[in-house]
């Protein structure tokens, strides 16, 4: 399989197909990144799209020294924030998804009740939906840091080329967003137990 | 040391199995405690490695979060979200005309990302938009001080053009006096002979050879009876504009007064209360300030060649923008038989009806 930068050169030679090849083979990885980046089903699918627009418009401009993937995600990164700062300006951006959003749609699609395993993945649904939840709830700074880190297994280097932080700010908001995820994950927990 | 080595496991009572970190959440979490440490001087809790992050509770507690990060799985794509990716871009494309060998703006475009070997740093972004910011701003607060500027010197000027005919108004006064107690005539002392009008300080178009009294204080040196009698019908105060020198650098100088008066040595004696076509008093005469002056039309100087206050044959002030005054349009800063700018202080006017205010 080519590589993502191979694919690039050809379609800076003109081979329009190893775009559309690029897009294919990010589309799950980069859907998921800014889904939990912004929170927002349909606004993820959007800035997806404005993602590649601009990969298409800047290949030229690409450093080939450089991997393509981490630049692929600099620029989702810098779309998903712009994105999240003119929605807190707007002050219409909801973080938690309550029940009933069409954000939340995925978690309550009805299991096949037909199947043997219908209430365990009803469970496994519902806790995938509150670790979504208190993610969502982080600061920005962290879930971007730790999406990054143990979703898409960037290094800490990468990391601080697509967020433009330096090294050291990569791993000590890592450590905060480890530690404070553990405490809202813990929390919620509590709260979901207290509930029952 | 790897953090989660065995035997920490087997501390911490973790058995391989199902309570066990996968080996992806080993990996993250081996480089997150690889990254941090715990805050200076504070032990690590029993039973947590060295370095873990603070505020986790315990081993347990990170790998709790660690299995509930684990529960988020890649989503799938909406459905149709590579068709309409590369139908928008086609959309873009169409519009902007670009095409893959040259895309549009994409240097500029780019450049608001990172990663090119030309790409500026988040930092230097962030200066430059602060920068962007502070020019702004001095370019806005120049622009109100300018204005402000020019709002406060306008103002300024028309209340020192209002002084000014304050001033005129107490001269006016003054001269009513002195005509009233001389038989109608305005005040001027008695000339010596071959006696010129210009002050000594003024440089002259050619030599001066009179040596006459006047000579030392011009023209304006008639205005004395005002000032040394005993009546004291005006101030010093008041014959100097609030544009020019204080009252007290004029005190004595006749050649400092900020105004010039009619000539009073030629052969037409004027008188105060007559018709009010007769200038006797305004402005000190541009022609003789010793500065290049644009022509013989030249307004004083006193309001920045704005205009200049007069005070006519009856006690009236006027403020005009030219020395061209009345029907006739005499220049009061000029003999009407002298061509140019260029005086030798012994220039007579040639009528009564051509004023001249001399220095």
């Amino acid at each position: 399989m080519a590589e993502d930068e191979e694919l690039l050169a050809r379609f800076i030679r003109g081979d329009e197909a190893a775009f559309t090849e690029l897009v294919s083979r990010h589309q799950r990885e980069l859907f998921t990144f800014l889904r939990r980046f912004v929170n927002d089903a349909s606004a993820a699918d959007d800035l997806f799209q404005e993602t590649f627009v601009q990969v298409y418009r800047s290949a030229q401009s690409f450093d080939k020294s450089r991997r393509f993937r981490p630049w692929m995600y600099a620029i989702a990164a810098n779309k998903a924030r712009d994105f999240l700062r003119a929605a807190a300006r707007r002050r219409t951006q909801s973080l938690d998804s309550p029940f009933g959003s069409p954000n939340s749609q995925q978690s309550l699609d009805p299991p096949e009740l037909n199947q043997p395993s219908a209430v365990q993945i009803l469970v496994e649904q519902d806790e995938a939906r509150r670790v979504r939840q208190v993610l969502s709830g982080l600061p920005d700074i962290y879930r971007e840091v730790l999406t990054l880190s143990y979703f898409h297994r960037f290094a800490y280097k990468e990391i601080s080329e697509i967020l433009g932080i330096p090294l050291g700010t990569v791993k000590s908001r890592l450590n905060t967003a480890m530690a404070t995820f553990s405490r809202a994950w813990k929390a919620a927990q509590n709260a979901s137990d207290s509930r029952r | 040391m790897n953090p989660i080595d065995d035997k920490s496991r087997q501390a911490s009572g973790h058995e391989p199995g199902a309570g066990a970190l996968s080996p992806r959440q080993e990996d993250f979490l081996n480089s997150l405690l690889e990254s941090g440490g715990s805050p200076p001087g504070q032990a690590p809790a029993p039973g947590l490695p060295a370095g873990c992050p603070p505020d986790i509770d315990g081993q347990d507690g990170l790998a709790r979060a660690l299995t509930a990060l684990s529960r988020l799985n890649l989503e799938e794509a909406p459905s149709g979200l590579l068709a309409r990716t590369m139908a928008r871009i086609r959309r873009e494309q169409a519009g902007t005309g670009a095409s893959a060998a040259e895309p549009a703006n994409s240097q500029t475009r780019y450049a608001d990302y990172p990663m090119t070997a030309a790409r500026p740093s988040k930092r230097w972004l962030a200066w430059n938009g602060r920068k962007m910011d502070i020019v702004t701003m001095v370019v806005a607060a120049s622009l109100v001080l300018v204005v402000l500027i020019a709002v406060i010197g306008k103002q300024r000027q028309r209340a020192a053009r209002t002084l000014c005919a304050s001033n005129l108004t107490s001269i006016a006064a003054g001269i009513s006096e002195y005509a009233a107690a001389n038989a109608g005539f305005l005040p001027s002392i008695a000339p010596a002979e071959n006696a010129d009008w210009l002050p000594a300080s003024v440089a002259a178009g050619n030599s001066i050879s009179s040596t006459a009294s006047l000579r030392r204080d011009g023209n304006a040196a008639n205005l004395a009876p005002l000032l040394n009698s005993k009546a004291r019908f005006v101030s010093w105060k008041e014959l100097v504009c609030p544009t020019c020198a204080t009252a007290a650098d004029a005190r004595g100088h006749f050649r400092r007064i900020s105004y010039s008066y009619i000539d009073e040595l030629g052969k037409w004696n004027h008188h105060f209360n007559g018709s009010g076509k007769v200038v006797i008093l305004a402005d000190a005469n541009p022609l003789f300030a010793g500065r290049p002056v644009a022509g013989v039309t030249a307004n004083s100087f006193n309001h920045r060649g704005a205009g200049e206050n007069i005070l006519c044959d009856d006690g009236a002030v006027r403020w005009v923008t030219t020395p061209l005054v009345g029907p006739r349009q005499d220049n009061i800063y000029t003999i009407q038989t002298v061509a140019g700018i260029r005086y030798t202080g012994y220039e007579q006017p040639v009528s009564a009806r051509d004023i001249f205010l001399a220095p």
